[in-house]
């Protein structure tokens, strides 16, 4: 059963407010409802990341069920990381805990602190085995265009930490505003390794910051994404069954 | 998120489940996965506690420090641990573990006051923690300076943060970048034992050549060329070039490999030491003397225009 979990996840990387099209808290509220987790990263350096925006960054991810994270650009890597890693964690334990509701009445916080090594593992070995859409909404405002070469480089530093997955990957990247003015861009759709060259090619000056039409259009991939077969493609090891073999 | 910490200094902390309770002296460090305070139980005992929000990584992280003891064969290879609970903080289940508070200098400090001929000695330690550790079919994941710290008296290393330990064959839990073999595209994220074996590799270069690090990761983007140049020319790692790109070129992939490259260095380094301490000593003495007769010299002038 567990193979057949998608952990859905958008991460936002912005370094200011919105300002553009449809309320981005709700398009996150929304997002949430369709099992969507909305993670928010905002960059500090440069940019114009008051407290405004602050307030922005973590009130989109409290109501998208993901988490937010203000650092500087050179932490950006490092923080794509642990965000996407403690999300599947998440979205897995959840679903680990509403098994565990049913077999044995309590979730993993009802077991004794010392029992839940045996959950934690499982949970552990569960996101890296099951299936991972995530798409990338990347600022690329005025103010963001000298840290998308940063941007750039952090996504490929993840792209090198999903490949040790075992669980299948798919990853599409969008840019708000897009390159001819409209609000977003779908610059990569859905695939193992997305293509990176458009995020330098999609700048212009100038352009507001569509936060909520970037998030909208995100949740849409999504919900397409996941209708396509998305089976992991296991590397088998020798001891890879039928995960639900796992449970307790 | 709030910023803010989840204890303050002189605050009790009573776990939920085994009532222990702990009264929070300070904090030691926060980090992405949490924070760890100094605290002391109610005997009296200084002893570390890492809290986090999430409960799974702490019990991971128990469980893996459990185990290391039973494999530790007399090697302090983890912090022992004490406890594993939960506390109520402010309407919200938080997450604590206690273990063992490690004392101890940081390795730059260690080689700065003992000289740098040290480093392979404190290297050959770590080779025997990661091979007890390999043994348990997990890489340690995040080596790095910043997680060893040395206790003086002894000289013995000891490793601190567990957090990064990640089992055979997934993809490393924590890891820092001038450590990372992927970051340096040289090989997969993957844990394995050749993975802890760049990062001694990277650590040897970190302690040997500070300023190297800051130097080559300044513009945020790894440049493997200039690292392998300067592995190549860097007067302070000349001895050390044959292990370092033996690593680079895959020809050192084990612990034990690496081992037996580091044996020679640290034969150099303690015959260095014993140098240093059979110079170190008569010099001691003649500083004495310089010192002493300085004072009777001051003396001899301050009679002489006291009682002229």
């Amino acid at each position: 059963m567990f193979q057949k979990v998608t952990m859905k996840q958008i991460l936002l990387i912005t370094d200011g407010c919105s300002n553009k099209g449809s309320d981005p808290v709700q398009a996150a509220v929304y997002a949430r409802k369709q099992g969507i987790a909305v993670n928010v990263i905002g960059i500090v350096d440069g940019g114009d990341l008051r407290s405004a925006g602050r307030q922005e960054v973590e009130a989109i991810a409290e109501h998208g069920g993901g988490m937010s994270r203000i650092v500087a650009a050179k932490q950006l890597a490092m923080t794509m990381h642990m965000m996407t890693q403690h999300t599947m964690q998440m979205t897995i334990q959840q679903v680990v805990n509403r098994e565990l509701k049913q077999l044995v009445g309590t979730d993993s916080e009802g077991l004794p602190p010392e029992k839940r090594g045996e959950v934690a593992e499982l949970v552990d070995r569960m996101s890296d085995e099951a299936a991972l859409h995530l798409v990338l909404a990347v600022d690329t405002s005025a103010s963001m265009h000298d840290k998308l070469p940063t941007v750039r480089e952090a996504i490929r530093d993840l792209q090198i930490g999903l490949d040790v997955r075992k669980g299948m990957h798919q990853v599409a990247l969008l840019t708000f505003p897009g390159a001819h003015g409209e609000d977003v861009q779908v610059i990569s759709e859905f695939s193992h390794a997305p293509d990176l060259s458009g995020l330098s090619n999609s700048l212009r000056a100038g352009g507001g910051t569509p936060t909520g039409p970037a998030i909208e259009r995100a949740t849409q991939l999504l919900i397409a994404g996941s209708h396509t077969p998305s089976r992991p493609v296991q590397k088998h090891d020798e001891h890879d069954g039928d995960m639900s073999a796992y449970v307790v | 998120m709030s910023s803010d910490l989840l204890f303050r200094p002189g605050q009790t902390v009573t776990g939920l489940w085994h009532k222990r309770r702990y009264t929070v002296e300070g904090l030691l460090g926060r980090g992405a996965n949490g924070e760890v305070y100094r605290v002391t139980d109610s005997s009296g005992q200084t002893l570390a506690l890492k809290a986090a929000p999430l409960s799974s990584g702490l019990a991971l992280e128990h469980k893996i420090l459990k185990r290391l003891s039973e494999v530790a064969r007399g090697a302090d290879l983890g912090p022992r641990v004490f406890d594993l609970d939960d506390v109520q903080v402010g309407g919200q289940k938080q997450f604590f573990l206690v273990m063992e508070l490690v004392r101890g200098t940081t390795l730059p400090a260690f080689l700065d006051r003992r000289g740098r001929h040290w480093t392979p000695v404190l290297l050959l330690q770590l080779c025997t923690y990661l091979e007890r550790l390999h043994e348990t079919g997990n890489a340690f994941g995040d080596l790095k300076a910043e997680n060893c710290l040395v206790e003086e008296a002894r000289g013995a290393v000891r490793l601190v943060d567990f957090g990064g330990v990640t089992p055979f064959g997934r993809g490393v839990k924590e890891y820092t970048e001038w450590y990372d073999r992927a970051w340096w595209g040289r090989g997969s994220r993957m844990a394995e034992e050749d993975y802890d074996v760049f990062a001694l590799a990277m650590l040897a270069i970190a302690l040997l050549a500070p300023d190297l690090r800051k130097a080559l990761t300044e513009s945020g983007v790894p440049n493997g060329s200039r690292l392998r140049q300067a592995v190549s020319s860097d007067a302070r790692l000349a001895d050390w070039r044959g292990l370092l790109q033996g690593v680079f070129d895959g020809r050192v992939r084990t612990i034990s490999a690496f081992r037996q490259e580091l044996l020679p260095l640290v034969k150099a380094g303690v015959r260095l030491e014993q140098k240093e301490k059979v110079r170190r000593k008569p010099r001691d003495w003649t500083d004495w003397l310089v010192v002493g007769s300085g004072l009777v010299l001051m003396l001899v002038f301050c009679q002489f225009v006291l009682f002229r």
